[in-house]
């Protein structure tokens, strides 16, 4: 796993880094769950997803709005993500277990994902973003 | 201070047209010498950024407790002008109608002698944190009717008595609310949660009224000294959340349709009289309704609690007021001498109207509207009363908290949840939390001191100081 948290007062922001796309995209849906439960998952159940978008920026924000979307209504914790991109659109199975608070409790509600500062950045052998979660 | 920004008064700064390209109007903020310390340039770069937005009034103004927040800062407020402005999900925050409200009981410190059992009560009527589903079970009409009727639904299902109505902002209800403008997906997070505390900084706090600084006021408001208090603050929950996000997607291509300009994609937003800008403002309604019936609910669950464990009638723990801090609102404000509407952001700041305003409760008229600003968890909160001030230079507003000077992380790094919890005990102030890390994240020392805060809106006169409460026990969501 690729991301780490930076400083911001008031909400998360998390700097994720990645070889290739796909893998950007997974390292910041790992973010985003490791900031909303604690412990580990295994992945007992699946859902999927589909996101279109004109851009991997608008792809990448629908995907995590998603994630949180499903994971909280149905109380799944993700641990697994297989996301296939293509011309505008995302397909990606969420896998994971349903949420146990004595195994999972003591993570940061959510309450959306921030357009602020978002960008997708290329830089020699990787792929860069930094995520703002509302908090 | 910040290169560029100028100081306009003891308590005031201006950041002057130019700052950033695009600017319509200037930025005010108002702070002490104390609380430029922990100013971020990034605040006051969200600021500016608002005053490049459309139809924009006056000023780009934040509160005491301005910090870096995204879109608008934390602390903002912003008004726009009905026919030529823009309203912007930014400019409320992702927790619509995240507010405080305040109850008052006829019980003294000592009449909780039970006053752990009584938390875990109340802990166990509230559901608090991440995950937590709520007891009640509401049927899709029941939501609509929710999201329609606000507040007033709660009393109508049972869950209050009416006089509590009267002594919300808005009546607990934003008549414009079109719940068809919230989407399933929506709806889906709203129906598990009706009654829920959340987490983050939401809390349920047993208080004692410390201090009394206008006894007029006090005595108007219900308030006296040593009495016991309660305070609860949260918001629409997942579902005011969704409807956040669903809109910005639709704002996104208004920008662009309606050719503006923005410096931050957060502040995406359309014209106030835009098919897309109305569809906002009548989903964020509905979502501020339901955070309103939500409180409602809450109170109940609080009323009902004190009655088992303390012998007290119902009514008796009374609603002294409800205050919205994440929300746009169409209201009349006097601009040049000429009354105009205008629609207010307030993100992270309070109303506070004065004396004799439209929409303060029959009871309070001659006083001025209740502002209730919550310390951070362990600390003073403050209740006071909305002026004319407030009305000439802030479009009747004033701050919301104390505002936070150590991001979570640091604050986790820095602080051991059970140390506070060990600290605060010995104060005599009881916690219960999920987990320690959550008491960690919102330790005082996280935040700015909530006196400095509230001293600069009174000094101002933005809002005045009636009384100060301090926590017997805390609830952290």
């Amino acid at each position: 796993m690729s991301f780490e948290e930076r400083e911001h007062t008031a909400d998360i922001l998390m700097h994720i880094r990645a070889p290739d796309i796909p893998s950007l995209f997974r390292d910041a849906g790992n973010a985003l769950m490791k900031t909303m439960y604690r412990g580990t998952a295994r992945p007992k159940e699946e859902t999927s997803i589909m996101i279109t978008g004109s851009s991997l920026e608008q792809l990448l924000h629908g995907f995590l709005s998603e994630i949180l979307f499903e994971s909280e209504v149905q109380n799944l914790v993700i641990c697994e993500f297989e996301i296939q991109i293509d011309e505008g659109t995302l397909i990606a199975k969420l896998r994971g277990e349903p949420f146990n608070p004595s195994v999972h409790g003591g993570g940061t509600e959510v309450k959306g994902i921030s357009w602020h500062g978002l960008s997708i950045r290329q830089e020699e052998n990787e792929y860069t973003c930094d995520v703002l979660f509302d908090v | 201070m910040l290169d560029g920004v100028v100081r306009k008064g003891e308590y005031e700064w201006e950041i002057p047209v130019g700052f950033i390209k695009g600017m319509h109007v200037p930025g005010r903020f108002f702070l002490s010498d104390v609380l430029t310390h922990s100013l971020e340039e990034g605040a006051v770069q969200q600021l500016a950024n608002v005053a490049t937005m459309p139809g924009i009034i006056q000023y780009s103004l934040a509160m005491p407790d301005i910090h870096w927040g995204y879109g608008f800062p934390i602390g903002g407020v912003a008004a726009f002008d009905y026919a030529t402005g823009v309203i912007s999900p930014g400019g409320v925050g992702f927790d619509i109608n995240c507010g405080v409200r305040l109850l008052s009981t006829p019980l003294r410190p000592k009449d909780l002698e039970k006053k752990k059992e009584i938390l875990d009560k109340l802990y166990d009527a509230v559901p608090v944190g991440v995950g937590a589903r709520s007891p009640f079970r509401l049927s899709d009409r029941q939501l609509d009717e929710m999201m329609i009727k606000g507040a007033a639904f709660a009393v109508a299902e049972g869950y209050g008595v009416e006089e509590d109505l009267l002594h919300c902002e808005e009546q607990g209800r934003m008549k414009e609310a079109d719940p068809t403008q919230v989407s399933k997906k929506a709806r889906s997070r709203g129906l598990p949660q009706s009654g829920t505390l959340g987490a983050g900084n939401h809390f349920l706090e047993i208080q004692v009224v410390h201090e009394i600084y206008d006894e007029q006021a006090a005595r108007i408001f219900g308030i006296e000294k040593g009495q016991v208090c309660l305070m609860v603050h949260c918001g629409s929950r997942g579902l005011g959340h969704q409807v956040c996000t669903d809109h910005l997607q639709v704002l996104e291509h208004a920008v662009s349709k309606y050719h503006i300009e923005l410096p931050d994609k957060q502040l995406a937003c359309a014209p106030l009289t835009s098919p897309e800008g109305k569809a906002y403002f009548g989903g964020m309604a509905a979502a501020a309704n339901y955070a309103w019936a939500n409180r409602q609910i809450i109170t109940h669950q609080i009323r009902s609690v004190l009655s088992t464990m303390c012998g007290i009638a119902y009514d008796e723990t009374r609603l002294v007021y409800d205050v919205a801090h994440n929300v746009a609102k169409m209201e009349e404000h006097m601009i040049e001498g000429t009354k105009k509407k205008v629609c207010v952001h307030r993100k992270g700041a309070t109303r506070a109207f004065g004396p004799k305003c439209p929409d303060v409760p029959g009871d309070y008229t001659h006083i001025g509207q209740p502002v209730i600003i919550p310390g951070s968890m362990g600390s003073s909160s403050y209740l006071l009363k909305g002026t004319q001030v407030a009305m000439n230079r802030t479009f009747g507003s004033t701050c919301h908290g104390a505002g936070r000077v150590l991001s979570r992380s640091q604050a986790k790094k820095k602080i051991k949840g059970k140390d506070v919890r060990d600290t605060l005990g010995k104060e005599g102030i009881m916690i219960k939390a999920p987990h320690d890390g959550a008491i960690a994240e919102e330790a005082p020392d996280a935040y700015k001191p909530s006196s400095e805060v509230v001293s600069v809106v009174h000094n101002l006169g933005l809002s005045l100081l009636v009384a100060r409460l301090e926590p017997l026990g805390v609830i952290k969501g």
